[in-house]
């Protein structure tokens, strides 16, 4: 019981503290894949905690914890004696009860609401290519598909294959090297799996729409995939390049000003990231912030084996 | 009911320039040819208008648009002999409702699409190109 507390706390902690604490800091701007890994380790670890709180109540209240350990094996009656807490039998059968509803109904949502989103995330994509396959034309130069629209458009689906997208007005409206920088962003997209990044930060939240965590990992993971796609444009082409073509798709003459995206800030901060000169992250910091990723998701793991683990080192489970 | 269009005649021309392969390029190839027109086609009209020379089997054709019509992309009515076909919505209504779902909003877009760029602002889009001259100029071109 020691551990599923422990891990409880845990989880509430991070949840807490963590999205403040990493929304402040600066150097994801310089350094967006490794923010994107940062964001993803703070969510896997705040998940982890929770299962794994599940776990350490479930390992001895289950029957094979603890009537079956009785007739069957000492080795797994010491395992429940060290997940257990010495209080009276209906508290600690009332206490289990409760913990492991609350762990188990959290974590079947989370399962339902990422498995929910991907799935619709990929009827989507079967609709849209549906379509697309009678009314786009495939540009064999480029490997692209073109839609005849009036806007500039540039996207893609996901999947490694993508498509990526433009519409005739985008085409005109891009130069050679800037048509190849949007490509190179659309690519990177496709190469690193973005798509399928922001559609599981999306299903947790959509899962637990009130916690903080979760909401403000989606609009980060979201915002740091287009930057960690324009520096992939930058290795293709040039800053400056990036930076006119992001311009040049976003001037829409023909766009009614009230459709206006609630995201629209974004592109302005994406150009000016463009035109300052940012250094890159010491090699230092990258291998700093890899470990505590790690260490984040790490340690529920360890807290919720430890018990397990010293009942097996002080030499009680030799079943052998 | 058909909805038509000029600009589609110069995609027909494209699409005739590839190679029809499979039941899939045929179905868009189809498609083009009900999309350039006002009138309902019989199979044997849209087939002379298919690419000449290399146009498919009278019986394929025949096949891909009964399944067309199954799918909802065509409508059809008893005339005479044979079956009078006419697409449902015209090219543009399709191509309105990819980008309904591509433009959708963030945060909360429909999301299964990466957009290079979300719609901004006139006076910062000029603002920007000013700033983006003052780099340039700032630095030798690459």
């Amino acid at each position: 019981m020691t551990a599923a507390i422990l891990l409880a706390v845990y989880a509430v902690m991070l949840a807490e503290v963590g999205p403040a604490l990493l929304r402040r800091v600066s150097w994801v701007e310089r350094a967006p894949r490794l923010g994107i890994v940062a964001w993803q380790s703070l969510t896997a670890a705040v998940v982890a905690a929770v299962m794994m709180a599940g776990v350490a109540v479930a390992l001895p209240a289950t029957p094979w914890g603890a009537d079956l350990a009785h007739e069957l094996d000492a080795c797994l009656m010491m395992l429940r004696d060290a997940y257990a807490t010495p209080l009276s039998a209906p508290a600690i059968a009332a206490s289990f009860a409760a913990a492991l509803l609350t762990c188990t109904a959290i974590t079947v949502r989370m399962i339902y609401g990422v498995g929910a989103e991907v799935i619709r995330a990929q009827r989507e994509r079967r609709w849209h290519l549906t379509v697309l396959r009678m009314v786009a034309h495939h540009d064999e130069r480029l490997d692209v598909l073109v839609i005849d629209y009036g806007a500039p458009v540039a996207y893609c689906l996901p999947g490694r294959a993508g498509p990526i997208v433009l519409s005739t007005s985008a085409l005109d409206a891009l130069d050679d090297r800037r048509l190849m920088a949007v490509l190179a962003h659309e690519r990177a997209h496709l190469r690193s799996h973005h798509l399928l990044f922001t559609a599981v930060a999306r299903g947790l939240r959509r899962a637990f729409p009130f916690v903080v965590l979760f909401r403000t990992a989606e609009q980060e993971i979201d915002r740091l995939t287009e930057l960690a796609a324009d520096d992939a444009a930058v290795t293709a082409s040039d800053r400056l390049t990036v930076a006119d073509a992001l311009l040049t798709l976003a001037d829409d003459h023909n766009a009614p000003t009230c459709a206006l995206a609630a995201g629209s800030h974004r592109t302005g901060q994406r150009v000016r990231r463009l035109l300052g000169r940012t250094p890159p992250l010491r090699a230092i910091v990258f291998v700093i912030i890899g470990v505590l990723a790690r260490a984040a998701i790490a340690a529920p793991l360890a807290v919720a084996a430890l018990p397990g683990l010293l009942a097996i080192t002080l030499g009680c489970c030799n079943t052998g | 009911m058909v909805v038509e269009t000029v600009e589609t005649v110069e995609t027909v021309e494209t699409v005739e320039g590839g190679v029809v392969r499979g039941f899939g390029e045929l179905e868009a190839a189809i498609m083009d040819v009900m999309w350039a027109t006002d009138e309902p086609l019989t199979v044997r009209e849209v087939l002379n208008r298919l690419r000449p020379g290399r146009e498919p089997a009278f019986t394929t054709v025949q096949t891909v648009m009964d399944i067309l019509y199954r799918k909802g992309w065509m409508d059809r009515e008893l005339r005479g002999r044979g079956y009078r076909y006419w697409a449902k919505a015209g090219r543009e209504d399709y191509v309105a409702g990819l980008m309904a779902s591509a433009l959708r909003a963030s945060p909360d877009r429909a999301a299964a699409l990466a957009r290079f760029v979300e719609r901004m602002d006139q006076a910062e889009i000029d603002e920007l190109r000013g700033a983006l001259e003052a780099a340039r100029a700032g630095e030798p071109p690459p």
